[in-house]
Protein backbone atom coordinates (compact mmCIF):
# COMPACT_ATOMS: atom_id res chain seq x y z
CA UNK A 1 0.00 0.00 0.00
CA UNK A 2 1.04 3.41 -1.33
CA UNK A 3 1.98 5.71 2.13
CA UNK A 4 -1.46 8.26 2.23
CA UNK A 5 -3.01 6.66 -0.45
CA UNK A 6 -5.90 4.03 -0.76
CA UNK A 7 -4.25 2.35 -3.39
CA UNK A 8 -3.37 -1.18 -3.64
CA UNK A 9 -0.43 -3.04 -5.53
CA UNK A 10 -2.23 -5.89 -6.01
CA UNK A 11 0.16 -9.07 -6.64
CA UNK A 12 -1.19 -11.33 -8.81
CA UNK A 13 -0.44 -14.86 -7.25
CA UNK A 14 -1.08 -18.40 -8.43
CA UNK A 15 -0.34 -21.34 -6.16
CA UNK A 16 -2.08 -24.84 -5.12
CA UNK A 17 -4.28 -24.87 -2.38
CA UNK A 18 -5.69 -28.21 -0.05
CA UNK A 19 -9.36 -27.67 0.39
CA UNK A 20 -10.19 -29.38 3.33
CA UNK A 21 -7.84 -31.34 3.53
CA UNK A 22 -9.66 -33.74 4.78
CA UNK A 23 -13.07 -32.82 5.41
CA UNK A 24 -14.60 -29.62 3.23
CA UNK A 25 -17.99 -29.84 3.71
CA UNK A 26 -20.19 -33.38 3.43
CA UNK A 27 -17.84 -35.71 4.24
CA UNK A 28 -14.12 -36.37 3.83
CA UNK A 29 -12.38 -35.19 0.71
CA UNK A 30 -9.83 -33.41 -0.95
CA UNK A 31 -10.13 -31.01 -3.11
CA UNK A 32 -6.19 -29.76 -4.49
CA UNK A 33 -7.16 -26.63 -5.81
CA UNK A 34 -4.58 -24.52 -8.71
CA UNK A 35 -5.33 -21.33 -8.13
CA UNK A 36 -4.48 -18.11 -10.65
CA UNK A 37 -4.83 -15.24 -8.51
CA UNK A 38 -9.27 -16.08 -7.76
CA UNK A 39 -9.74 -17.60 -10.17
CA UNK A 40 -9.31 -21.90 -10.50
CA UNK A 41 -6.85 -23.02 -12.92
CA UNK A 42 -7.58 -26.79 -12.48
CA UNK A 43 -9.02 -29.11 -9.70
CA UNK A 44 -8.15 -32.52 -8.47
CA UNK A 45 -10.29 -34.39 -6.72
CA UNK A 46 -9.29 -36.46 -3.92
CA UNK A 47 -11.68 -39.10 -3.10
CA UNK A 48 -11.27 -42.53 -1.07
CA UNK A 49 -10.88 -40.94 2.69
CA UNK A 50 -14.34 -43.04 3.59
CA UNK A 51 -13.52 -46.39 1.06
CA UNK A 52 -14.87 -49.59 2.94
CA UNK A 53 -14.50 -52.07 0.22
CA UNK A 54 -17.93 -52.77 0.02
CA UNK A 55 -17.51 -54.33 -3.34
CA UNK A 56 -14.75 -56.82 -1.79
CA UNK A 57 -16.59 -57.16 1.16
CA UNK A 58 -19.44 -58.72 -0.84
CA UNK A 59 -17.85 -61.02 -2.16
CA UNK A 60 -17.17 -62.59 1.61
CA UNK A 61 -20.35 -62.39 3.08
CA UNK A 62 -23.64 -63.71 2.53
CA UNK A 63 -26.55 -61.96 0.84
CA UNK A 64 -28.26 -60.90 3.77
CA UNK A 65 -25.09 -60.31 5.75
CA UNK A 66 -25.04 -57.05 2.82
CA UNK A 67 -28.01 -55.81 3.58
CA UNK A 68 -26.62 -53.24 6.25
CA UNK A 69 -23.24 -53.11 4.09
CA UNK A 70 -24.70 -51.24 1.60
CA UNK A 71 -26.80 -48.97 2.96
CA UNK A 72 -23.74 -47.51 5.26
CA UNK A 73 -22.18 -45.72 2.23
CA UNK A 74 -25.54 -43.26 2.02
CA UNK A 75 -26.34 -43.51 5.36
CA UNK A 76 -28.94 -40.37 4.95
CA UNK A 77 -30.43 -42.18 1.61
CA UNK A 78 -30.58 -45.88 2.80
CA UNK A 79 -33.68 -46.84 1.51
CA UNK A 80 -33.09 -46.63 -1.58
CA UNK A 81 -29.31 -47.83 -1.20
CA UNK A 82 -31.04 -50.97 0.16
CA UNK A 83 -34.04 -51.30 -2.92
CA UNK A 84 -31.47 -51.31 -5.76
CA UNK A 85 -29.33 -54.08 -3.99
CA UNK A 86 -32.47 -56.36 -3.02
CA UNK A 87 -33.86 -55.88 -6.39
CA UNK A 88 -31.00 -57.31 -8.26
CA UNK A 89 -31.03 -60.35 -5.63
CA UNK A 90 -34.55 -60.94 -6.28
CA UNK A 91 -33.73 -60.90 -10.35
CA UNK A 92 -31.25 -63.97 -9.82
CA UNK A 93 -33.50 -65.19 -7.30
CA UNK A 94 -36.57 -65.10 -9.39
CA UNK A 95 -38.91 -63.98 -6.81
CA UNK A 96 -42.65 -62.09 -7.12
CA UNK A 97 -43.05 -59.71 -4.52
CA UNK A 98 -46.49 -58.97 -3.36
CA UNK A 99 -48.23 -55.29 -4.39
CA UNK A 100 -48.64 -54.60 -1.47
CA UNK A 101 -44.80 -54.43 -0.47
CA UNK A 102 -43.79 -52.82 -3.55
CA UNK A 103 -46.09 -49.74 -2.43
CA UNK A 104 -44.02 -49.84 0.81
CA UNK A 105 -40.97 -49.61 -0.75
CA UNK A 106 -41.80 -46.40 -2.87
CA UNK A 107 -43.20 -45.15 0.47
CA UNK A 108 -40.13 -45.72 2.13
CA UNK A 109 -38.32 -44.76 -0.92
CA UNK A 110 -39.72 -41.69 -1.36
CA UNK A 111 -39.46 -40.38 2.56
CA UNK A 112 -35.72 -41.44 2.09
CA UNK A 113 -35.79 -39.16 -0.57
CA UNK A 114 -36.93 -36.37 0.71
CA UNK A 115 -34.55 -36.97 4.01
CA UNK A 116 -31.81 -36.93 1.47
CA UNK A 117 -32.71 -33.58 -0.09
CA UNK A 118 -33.60 -31.90 3.15
CA UNK A 119 -29.94 -32.97 3.71
CA UNK A 120 -28.07 -31.70 0.86
CA UNK A 121 -29.64 -28.23 0.79
CA UNK A 122 -29.17 -28.15 4.45
CA UNK A 123 -25.24 -28.48 3.48
CA UNK A 124 -25.67 -26.36 0.63
CA UNK A 125 -26.91 -23.58 3.04
CA UNK A 126 -23.90 -23.54 4.83
CA UNK A 127 -21.73 -24.17 2.35
CA UNK A 128 -22.60 -20.55 0.84
CA UNK A 129 -22.90 -19.30 4.65
CA UNK A 130 -26.61 -19.45 5.20
CA UNK A 131 -26.85 -21.30 8.90
CA UNK A 132 -30.40 -21.11 9.10
CA UNK A 133 -31.02 -22.90 5.93
CA UNK A 134 -28.93 -25.71 7.55
CA UNK A 135 -30.83 -25.75 10.46
CA UNK A 136 -34.16 -26.04 8.95
CA UNK A 137 -33.03 -28.82 6.16
CA UNK A 138 -31.80 -30.67 9.76
CA UNK A 139 -34.62 -30.28 11.65
CA UNK A 140 -37.45 -30.99 8.32
CA UNK A 141 -35.36 -34.14 8.12
CA UNK A 142 -35.94 -35.21 11.79
CA UNK A 143 -39.97 -35.24 11.04
CA UNK A 144 -39.24 -38.01 8.20
CA UNK A 145 -36.70 -39.90 10.01
CA UNK A 146 -39.30 -40.27 13.07
CA UNK A 147 -41.49 -41.87 10.19
CA UNK A 148 -38.82 -44.14 9.55
CA UNK A 149 -38.00 -45.22 13.15
CA UNK A 150 -42.00 -45.54 13.45
CA UNK A 151 -41.90 -47.71 10.24
CA UNK A 152 -38.54 -49.80 10.09
CA UNK A 153 -37.45 -49.62 14.14
CA UNK A 154 -34.64 -47.50 12.78
CA UNK A 155 -33.75 -43.77 12.04
CA UNK A 156 -31.44 -44.04 9.26
CA UNK A 157 -30.15 -47.37 9.53
CA UNK A 158 -33.29 -49.09 8.38
CA UNK A 159 -32.70 -52.31 6.70
CA UNK A 160 -36.28 -52.54 5.99
CA UNK A 161 -36.14 -54.08 2.07
CA UNK A 162 -35.35 -58.21 2.13
CA UNK A 163 -35.81 -60.38 -1.11
CA UNK A 164 -39.71 -60.69 -1.41
CA UNK A 165 -40.46 -58.35 0.60
CA UNK A 166 -40.67 -55.72 3.31
CA UNK A 167 -40.12 -56.48 7.03
CA UNK A 168 -43.23 -54.19 8.79
CA UNK A 169 -46.30 -53.45 7.40
CA UNK A 170 -47.55 -49.33 7.57
CA UNK A 171 -50.06 -49.09 10.72
CA UNK A 172 -52.83 -46.49 10.71
CA UNK A 173 -50.39 -44.62 13.55
CA UNK A 174 -47.71 -44.21 10.86
CA UNK A 175 -50.65 -43.26 7.79
CA UNK A 176 -51.75 -40.17 11.04
CA UNK A 177 -48.20 -39.45 11.23
CA UNK A 178 -47.15 -38.78 7.21
CA UNK A 179 -50.29 -37.17 6.76
CA UNK A 180 -49.35 -34.24 9.30
CA UNK A 181 -45.47 -34.03 8.34
CA UNK A 182 -47.38 -33.67 4.30
CA UNK A 183 -48.94 -30.58 5.42
CA UNK A 184 -46.08 -29.63 7.66
CA UNK A 185 -43.51 -29.89 4.55
CA UNK A 186 -45.90 -28.17 2.58
CA UNK A 187 -45.94 -25.24 4.52
CA UNK A 188 -42.53 -25.20 5.35
CA UNK A 189 -41.29 -25.04 1.60
CA UNK A 190 -43.52 -21.69 1.24
CA UNK A 191 -41.11 -20.68 3.74
CA UNK A 192 -37.55 -22.29 2.16
CA UNK A 193 -39.08 -20.39 -0.76
CA UNK A 194 -38.89 -16.87 1.40
CA UNK A 195 -35.85 -17.40 3.29
CA UNK A 196 -33.77 -19.50 0.68
CA UNK A 197 -35.09 -19.74 -3.04
CA UNK A 198 -36.17 -16.40 -3.51
CA UNK A 199 -33.07 -14.66 -1.58
CA UNK A 200 -31.54 -12.38 -3.60
CA UNK A 201 -28.11 -13.30 -1.56
CA UNK A 202 -28.87 -17.17 -2.58
CA UNK A 203 -29.63 -16.22 -6.01
CA UNK A 204 -26.50 -14.42 -6.35
CA UNK A 205 -24.50 -16.92 -5.36
CA UNK A 206 -26.22 -19.79 -7.56
CA UNK A 207 -27.56 -18.21 -10.67
CA UNK A 208 -24.84 -18.56 -13.57
CA UNK A 209 -22.66 -20.49 -11.25
CA UNK A 210 -21.06 -24.33 -12.16
CA UNK A 211 -23.01 -24.01 -15.24
CA UNK A 212 -23.24 -27.48 -16.94
CA UNK A 213 -24.80 -27.49 -20.71
CA UNK A 214 -27.07 -30.12 -21.58
CA UNK A 215 -24.35 -31.91 -23.92
CA UNK A 216 -21.51 -31.45 -20.83
CA UNK A 217 -23.82 -33.32 -18.66
CA UNK A 218 -24.26 -35.91 -20.70
CA UNK A 219 -20.93 -36.51 -21.92
CA UNK A 220 -19.45 -35.78 -18.32
CA UNK A 221 -22.11 -38.75 -17.01
CA UNK A 222 -24.03 -36.67 -14.46
CA UNK A 223 -26.52 -38.04 -12.66
CA UNK A 224 -30.06 -37.56 -10.93
CA UNK A 225 -31.05 -34.02 -9.87
CA UNK A 226 -27.39 -32.56 -11.60
CA UNK A 227 -28.11 -34.18 -15.05
CA UNK A 228 -32.36 -32.99 -14.73
CA UNK A 229 -31.10 -29.44 -13.76
CA UNK A 230 -29.24 -29.02 -17.56
CA UNK A 231 -32.31 -29.94 -19.15
CA UNK A 232 -32.10 -33.59 -19.22
CA UNK A 233 -35.64 -35.81 -18.52
CA UNK A 234 -34.05 -39.02 -17.34
CA UNK A 235 -34.96 -41.18 -14.36
CA UNK A 236 -34.71 -44.80 -13.31
CA UNK A 237 -38.56 -44.65 -11.32
CA UNK A 238 -39.43 -43.48 -14.83
CA UNK A 239 -37.65 -45.74 -17.92
CA UNK A 240 -37.46 -48.58 -15.79
CA UNK A 241 -40.17 -48.49 -13.25
CA UNK A 242 -39.44 -50.47 -9.84
CA UNK A 243 -41.83 -50.66 -6.76
CA UNK A 244 -44.90 -49.14 -7.34
CA UNK A 245 -43.79 -46.85 -9.57
CA UNK A 246 -45.50 -47.63 -12.54
CA UNK A 247 -48.68 -47.15 -11.03
CA UNK A 248 -47.66 -43.79 -9.66
CA UNK A 249 -48.45 -40.38 -11.07
CA UNK A 250 -45.29 -37.88 -10.41
CA UNK A 251 -43.69 -36.03 -12.80
CA UNK A 252 -39.51 -35.34 -13.21
CA UNK A 253 -38.87 -31.83 -12.87
CA UNK A 254 -36.44 -30.71 -15.67
CA UNK A 255 -34.63 -27.51 -15.56
CA UNK A 256 -32.95 -25.83 -18.67
CA UNK A 257 -29.92 -23.65 -17.50
CA UNK A 258 -27.17 -26.07 -15.86
CA UNK A 259 -26.51 -23.93 -12.80
CA UNK A 260 -26.51 -24.45 -9.33
CA UNK A 261 -29.93 -22.60 -8.76
CA UNK A 262 -31.01 -24.94 -11.52
CA UNK A 263 -30.27 -28.04 -9.56
CA UNK A 264 -31.77 -26.96 -6.34
CA UNK A 265 -34.76 -25.55 -7.70
CA UNK A 266 -35.30 -29.39 -9.24
CA UNK A 267 -34.39 -30.93 -5.90
CA UNK A 268 -37.24 -28.59 -4.03
CA UNK A 269 -39.65 -29.65 -6.65
CA UNK A 270 -38.90 -33.49 -6.13
CA UNK A 271 -39.61 -32.69 -2.40
CA UNK A 272 -43.13 -32.11 -3.97
CA UNK A 273 -43.14 -34.60 -6.03
CA UNK A 274 -42.28 -37.02 -3.64
CA UNK A 275 -45.06 -35.50 -0.96
CA UNK A 276 -47.60 -36.17 -3.85
CA UNK A 277 -46.47 -39.83 -4.44
CA UNK A 278 -47.03 -40.46 -0.52
CA UNK A 279 -50.42 -38.91 -0.56
CA UNK A 280 -50.84 -41.79 -3.61
CA UNK A 281 -49.34 -44.50 -1.37
CA UNK A 282 -51.74 -44.06 1.24
CA UNK A 283 -54.50 -43.51 -0.54
CA UNK A 284 -53.78 -46.51 -3.00
CA UNK A 285 -52.12 -49.28 -1.21
CA UNK A 286 -53.40 -52.29 -1.68
CA UNK A 287 -54.32 -54.80 1.12
CA UNK A 288 -52.23 -58.16 1.00
CA UNK A 289 -49.25 -60.10 2.23
CA UNK A 290 -46.01 -58.05 2.53
CA UNK A 291 -43.23 -60.87 1.34
CA UNK A 292 -43.39 -63.51 -1.08
CA UNK A 293 -45.82 -66.21 -0.90
CA UNK A 294 -42.44 -68.94 -0.87
CA UNK A 295 -40.79 -67.24 2.08
CA UNK A 296 -43.95 -66.74 3.92
CA UNK A 297 -45.03 -69.98 3.60
CA UNK A 298 -42.17 -70.90 5.47
CA UNK A 299 -42.08 -68.70 8.92
CA UNK A 300 -43.36 -70.97 11.87
CA UNK A 301 -47.35 -70.71 12.36
CA UNK A 302 -46.95 -69.63 15.82
CA UNK A 303 -44.44 -67.06 14.93
CA UNK A 304 -46.89 -65.89 12.23
CA UNK A 305 -49.82 -65.44 14.58
CA UNK A 306 -47.96 -63.57 17.13
CA UNK A 307 -45.70 -61.40 14.98
CA UNK A 308 -47.34 -61.04 11.27
CA UNK A 309 -51.15 -60.96 12.92
CA UNK A 310 -50.44 -59.40 15.80
CA UNK A 311 -48.13 -56.56 14.91
CA UNK A 312 -47.54 -56.88 10.99
CA UNK A 313 -44.68 -57.80 11.17
CA UNK A 314 -42.48 -60.25 8.76
CA UNK A 315 -40.64 -62.52 10.90
CA UNK A 316 -37.50 -63.99 8.85
CA UNK A 317 -37.40 -68.26 7.79
CA UNK A 318 -34.38 -69.59 8.42
CA UNK A 319 -33.86 -69.63 4.99
CA UNK A 320 -32.36 -66.14 4.91
CA UNK A 321 -29.33 -66.89 7.22
CA UNK A 322 -27.44 -68.40 4.31
CA UNK A 323 -29.66 -68.47 0.89
CA UNK A 324 -28.20 -70.16 -2.32
CA UNK A 325 -29.25 -67.95 -5.31
CA UNK A 326 -29.02 -70.24 -8.56
CA UNK A 327 -26.37 -69.99 -10.56
CA UNK A 328 -27.00 -66.13 -12.84
CA UNK A 329 -25.89 -62.64 -12.63
CA UNK A 330 -28.57 -59.39 -12.46
CA UNK A 331 -28.16 -55.68 -12.76
CA UNK A 332 -30.69 -53.20 -11.08
CA UNK A 333 -31.33 -49.74 -11.53
CA UNK A 334 -32.73 -47.09 -8.90
CA UNK A 335 -33.11 -43.61 -8.53
CA UNK A 336 -31.44 -42.84 -5.41
CA UNK A 337 -31.62 -39.33 -3.78
CA UNK A 338 -28.81 -38.28 -5.51
CA UNK A 339 -29.36 -40.16 -9.21
CA UNK A 340 -29.35 -43.58 -10.58
CA UNK A 341 -27.76 -45.85 -8.64
CA UNK A 342 -26.91 -49.18 -10.43
CA UNK A 343 -25.97 -52.69 -8.62
CA UNK A 344 -24.84 -55.99 -10.49
CA UNK A 345 -24.39 -59.07 -8.78
CA UNK A 346 -23.21 -62.06 -10.33
CA UNK A 347 -23.76 -65.49 -8.40
CA UNK A 348 -22.16 -68.70 -8.40
CA UNK A 349 -24.83 -70.82 -6.47
CA UNK A 350 -22.96 -70.49 -3.60
CA UNK A 351 -24.19 -67.88 -0.40
CA UNK A 352 -22.07 -65.48 -0.92
CA UNK A 353 -21.93 -63.18 -4.14
CA UNK A 354 -18.91 -64.10 -6.77
CA UNK A 355 -19.66 -60.22 -7.47
CA UNK A 356 -21.08 -57.39 -6.59
CA UNK A 357 -20.43 -53.92 -8.30
CA UNK A 358 -21.67 -50.83 -6.76
CA UNK A 359 -22.06 -47.81 -8.92
CA UNK A 360 -23.59 -44.87 -7.10
CA UNK A 361 -24.41 -41.41 -8.01
CA UNK A 362 -22.06 -39.40 -6.38
CA UNK A 363 -18.98 -41.39 -7.79
CA UNK A 364 -20.26 -39.66 -11.36
CA UNK A 365 -20.10 -36.47 -9.52
CA UNK A 366 -16.60 -36.66 -9.09
CA UNK A 367 -15.74 -36.05 -12.55
CA UNK A 368 -18.43 -33.37 -13.12
CA UNK A 369 -17.24 -31.45 -9.99
CA UNK A 370 -13.78 -31.15 -11.47
CA UNK A 371 -14.63 -30.10 -14.96
CA UNK A 372 -17.26 -27.26 -13.35
CA UNK A 373 -14.74 -26.04 -11.07
CA UNK A 374 -11.82 -25.46 -13.77
CA UNK A 375 -12.43 -21.93 -14.41
CA UNK A 376 -14.72 -20.51 -11.79
CA UNK A 377 -13.74 -18.22 -9.11
CA UNK A 378 -12.47 -19.68 -5.76
CA UNK A 379 -15.18 -18.32 -3.49
CA UNK A 380 -17.36 -20.34 -5.78
CA UNK A 381 -16.10 -24.07 -4.90
CA UNK A 382 -17.77 -24.26 -2.17
CA UNK A 383 -21.32 -23.11 -4.22
CA UNK A 384 -20.67 -25.67 -6.52
CA UNK A 385 -19.45 -28.63 -4.64
CA UNK A 386 -22.61 -28.33 -2.68
CA UNK A 387 -25.21 -27.91 -5.61
CA UNK A 388 -23.77 -31.01 -6.80
CA UNK A 389 -24.80 -32.58 -3.51
CA UNK A 390 -22.03 -34.51 -3.47
CA UNK A 391 -21.84 -36.83 -0.98
CA UNK A 392 -18.42 -38.17 -0.45
CA UNK A 393 -18.81 -41.63 1.69
CA UNK A 394 -21.64 -42.47 -1.70
CA UNK A 395 -18.77 -42.18 -3.87
CA UNK A 396 -16.24 -43.60 -2.14
CA UNK A 397 -18.22 -46.90 -0.84
CA UNK B 1 -44.30 -41.62 -21.09
CA UNK B 2 -45.20 -38.50 -20.08
CA UNK B 3 -44.95 -35.61 -21.76
CA UNK B 4 -41.86 -33.43 -21.00
CA UNK B 5 -41.40 -30.28 -19.49
CA UNK B 6 -38.59 -28.46 -19.23
CA UNK B 7 -38.92 -25.43 -17.06
CA UNK B 8 -36.69 -22.26 -16.73
CA UNK B 9 -36.41 -19.96 -13.99
CA UNK B 10 -36.67 -16.09 -14.29
CA UNK B 11 -33.58 -14.38 -14.39
CA UNK B 12 -32.73 -11.01 -14.06
CA UNK B 13 -34.88 -9.22 -11.38
CA UNK B 14 -35.76 -5.71 -11.01
CA UNK B 15 -34.29 -3.73 -7.95
CA UNK B 16 -37.69 -3.82 -6.49
CA UNK B 17 -37.93 -7.35 -7.07
CA UNK B 18 -34.11 -7.75 -5.02
CA UNK B 19 -35.53 -5.36 -2.22
CA UNK B 20 -38.65 -7.15 -1.76
CA UNK B 21 -37.18 -10.60 -1.93
CA UNK B 22 -34.75 -9.32 1.08
CA UNK B 23 -37.52 -8.05 2.97
CA UNK B 24 -39.52 -11.80 2.49
CA UNK B 25 -35.93 -13.49 3.52
CA UNK B 26 -36.10 -11.04 6.80
CA UNK B 27 -39.80 -11.47 7.27
CA UNK B 28 -39.60 -15.00 7.77
CA UNK B 29 -36.50 -15.17 10.01
CA UNK B 30 -38.39 -13.02 12.25
CA UNK B 31 -40.97 -14.82 11.66
CA UNK B 32 -39.46 -17.79 13.23
CA UNK B 33 -37.47 -15.42 15.58
CA UNK B 34 -41.20 -15.17 17.17
CA UNK B 35 -42.64 -18.58 16.92
CA UNK B 36 -39.09 -21.32 16.38
CA UNK B 37 -40.00 -24.36 15.76
CA UNK B 38 -36.88 -25.90 18.02
CA UNK B 39 -36.31 -29.39 17.98
CA UNK B 40 -33.93 -29.89 20.69
CA UNK B 41 -34.26 -32.32 23.16
CA UNK B 42 -32.87 -31.27 26.65
CA UNK B 43 -31.29 -34.72 27.31
CA UNK B 44 -30.75 -35.77 30.54
CA UNK B 45 -33.26 -33.37 32.17
CA UNK B 46 -35.76 -34.62 29.08
CA UNK B 47 -35.57 -38.27 27.66
CA UNK B 48 -37.68 -39.31 24.52
CA UNK B 49 -39.39 -42.60 25.20
CA UNK B 50 -38.90 -44.77 21.95
CA UNK B 51 -41.88 -46.10 19.92
CA UNK B 52 -42.79 -50.32 19.93
CA UNK B 53 -40.96 -51.64 18.14
CA UNK B 54 -37.64 -50.26 18.21
CA UNK B 55 -34.88 -51.82 17.66
CA UNK B 56 -32.86 -51.22 20.38
CA UNK B 57 -30.91 -53.06 22.69
CA UNK B 58 -31.65 -57.09 22.64
CA UNK B 59 -31.74 -59.38 25.03
CA UNK B 60 -32.15 -63.10 25.50
CA UNK B 61 -34.27 -66.02 27.18
CA UNK B 62 -32.07 -68.53 27.71
CA UNK B 63 -34.69 -70.85 28.91
CA UNK B 64 -36.34 -70.57 25.58
CA UNK B 65 -33.26 -70.27 23.27
CA UNK B 66 -32.40 -74.16 21.70
CA UNK B 67 -29.37 -73.16 20.33
CA UNK B 68 -30.12 -73.67 16.78
CA UNK B 69 -27.25 -70.99 15.96
CA UNK B 70 -29.20 -69.36 13.26
CA UNK B 71 -28.64 -65.83 15.09
CA UNK B 72 -25.17 -66.01 14.89
CA UNK B 73 -25.47 -67.14 10.88
CA UNK B 74 -27.67 -64.04 10.05
CA UNK B 75 -25.59 -61.59 11.97
CA UNK B 76 -24.12 -59.48 9.38
CA UNK B 77 -21.78 -57.59 12.00
CA UNK B 78 -20.59 -61.12 13.44
CA UNK B 79 -21.74 -59.73 16.59
CA UNK B 80 -23.30 -62.72 17.89
CA UNK B 81 -21.57 -65.57 18.34
CA UNK B 82 -22.25 -69.15 19.90
CA UNK B 83 -20.64 -70.15 23.05
CA UNK B 84 -20.80 -73.55 25.05
CA UNK B 85 -22.34 -73.13 28.54
CA UNK B 86 -22.73 -76.42 30.67
CA UNK B 87 -23.36 -78.05 27.46
CA UNK B 88 -25.75 -76.36 26.27
CA UNK B 89 -25.23 -73.37 23.28
CA UNK B 90 -26.27 -70.66 23.78
CA UNK B 91 -25.39 -66.67 21.52
CA UNK B 92 -23.21 -64.20 23.09
CA UNK B 93 -23.45 -60.41 21.95
CA UNK B 94 -20.59 -57.68 21.34
CA UNK B 95 -22.42 -54.60 20.97
CA UNK B 96 -19.13 -53.33 19.78
CA UNK B 97 -20.01 -54.61 16.38
CA UNK B 98 -23.30 -54.88 16.49
CA UNK B 99 -24.92 -52.57 13.86
CA UNK B 100 -29.15 -52.99 15.50
CA UNK B 101 -30.55 -54.37 12.82
CA UNK B 102 -32.60 -56.77 14.48
CA UNK B 103 -31.95 -59.62 11.90
CA UNK B 104 -31.53 -62.13 14.99
CA UNK B 105 -34.60 -61.55 16.36
CA UNK B 106 -36.43 -61.64 13.00
CA UNK B 107 -34.78 -64.85 12.72
CA UNK B 108 -35.15 -66.63 15.78
CA UNK B 109 -37.27 -69.32 15.40
CA UNK B 110 -38.55 -69.40 18.58
CA UNK B 111 -38.57 -66.09 20.01
CA UNK B 112 -35.64 -66.33 22.36
CA UNK B 113 -34.48 -63.15 21.72
CA UNK B 114 -35.92 -59.58 21.96
CA UNK B 115 -35.80 -56.01 21.11
CA UNK B 116 -35.78 -54.27 24.06
CA UNK B 117 -36.16 -50.42 23.07
CA UNK B 118 -33.24 -49.28 25.45
CA UNK B 119 -30.27 -47.59 23.82
CA UNK B 120 -29.27 -45.27 26.00
CA UNK B 121 -26.02 -46.77 27.09
CA UNK B 122 -22.38 -46.24 27.98
CA UNK B 123 -19.61 -48.08 28.96
CA UNK B 124 -16.38 -47.80 29.95
CA UNK B 125 -14.47 -50.64 29.14
CA UNK B 126 -14.67 -52.87 25.57
CA UNK B 127 -14.93 -56.00 27.24
CA UNK B 128 -18.25 -54.82 28.86
CA UNK B 129 -19.44 -54.63 25.77
CA UNK B 130 -19.58 -58.68 25.05
CA UNK B 131 -22.97 -59.92 26.80
CA UNK B 132 -22.00 -63.67 27.99
CA UNK B 133 -25.55 -65.59 28.72
CA UNK B 134 -25.85 -64.64 31.71
CA UNK B 135 -25.73 -60.93 31.73
CA UNK B 136 -27.61 -61.26 27.97
CA UNK B 137 -30.02 -63.25 29.73
CA UNK B 138 -31.84 -60.10 31.55
CA UNK B 139 -33.20 -57.19 30.39
CA UNK B 140 -30.82 -54.47 29.62
CA UNK B 141 -31.68 -51.49 32.06
CA UNK B 142 -28.72 -48.46 32.89
CA UNK B 143 -30.48 -46.17 35.68
CA UNK B 144 -28.79 -42.75 34.60
CA UNK B 145 -27.14 -42.00 37.29
CA UNK B 146 -28.85 -38.57 37.47
CA UNK B 147 -32.79 -39.63 36.99
CA UNK B 148 -34.51 -38.50 34.25
CA UNK B 149 -36.87 -35.51 34.90
CA UNK B 150 -39.22 -35.69 32.17
CA UNK B 151 -40.28 -38.58 29.32
CA UNK B 152 -41.34 -36.82 26.44
CA UNK B 153 -42.56 -38.67 23.24
CA UNK B 154 -41.94 -37.03 19.84
CA UNK B 155 -45.22 -36.62 17.88
CA UNK B 156 -45.49 -34.96 14.13
CA UNK B 157 -47.43 -31.95 14.31
CA UNK B 158 -48.53 -29.59 11.19
CA UNK B 159 -46.99 -26.99 12.39
CA UNK B 160 -43.78 -27.44 14.44
CA UNK B 161 -42.78 -30.22 12.58
CA UNK B 162 -42.03 -32.39 15.75
CA UNK B 163 -43.24 -31.78 19.37
CA UNK B 164 -42.74 -33.77 22.64
CA UNK B 165 -45.08 -34.00 24.94
CA UNK B 166 -45.00 -35.46 27.85
CA UNK B 167 -45.51 -39.34 28.01
CA UNK B 168 -47.66 -41.18 30.33
CA UNK B 169 -47.40 -44.67 30.91
S1 LIG C 1 -29.03 -56.84 15.81
FE1 LIG C 1 -28.01 -57.41 13.89
S2 LIG C 1 -25.85 -56.95 14.26
FE2 LIG C 1 -26.83 -56.98 16.26
S3 LIG C 1 -26.54 -59.05 17.00
FE3 LIG C 1 -28.52 -59.02 15.96
S4 LIG C 1 -28.10 -59.65 13.88
FE4 LIG C 1 -26.14 -59.08 14.80
S1 LIG D 1 -31.77 -68.20 16.94
FE1 LIG D 1 -32.86 -68.15 18.88
S2 LIG D 1 -32.99 -70.30 19.48
FE2 LIG D 1 -31.45 -70.19 17.87
S3 LIG D 1 -29.52 -69.95 19.01
FE3 LIG D 1 -30.23 -67.88 18.52
S4 LIG D 1 -31.39 -67.28 20.32
FE4 LIG D 1 -31.16 -69.47 20.45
Amino acid sequence: MKSGGMELDIVPVSGELNVGPQHPGSGHLRIFVKLNGDIIEDAEIDPGYVHRAVEKLGENRNYIHLIPLVERPAILDSVNMNLGYILAVEKILNVDVPERAQYLRSFAAEISRIASHLYGMGILAIFIGHSTGFMWGFGDREVWVQILEALTGARITNSYIIPGGVRRDLTPAIIEMTKKAIAFQRKKIKDWERIFLNNPNIKARLQDVGVMTREQAIEWGAAGPNLRGSGVYYDARKSEPYGAYSKLDFEIPVYKEGDGYARTLVRFEEIEQSLRILEQVIKDIPEGQILSDRFFKQIPPTRLKKWWEGQRRIVMPGYYASFRPPKGEAISRVEAGRGELVYYVVSDGSAKPYRLRMITPSYRSIYVMKNLLKGARYADLVSIYGSLDYFPPEADR
Amino acid sequence: MDSVKIKEYKKGESPFNVVSGHLQAVGAGIKYFVKPQRITLKYPDESMSLPTGYRGMIRLYKDVCIGCTLCAMVCPADAMKMVTDQGKKFPTINYGRCVFCAFCVDICPVDALKETGVHDAAFSNRRELIFNPEKFDQDFDQPPLRPVVRKVKAVIDEDKGIKYVPDTE
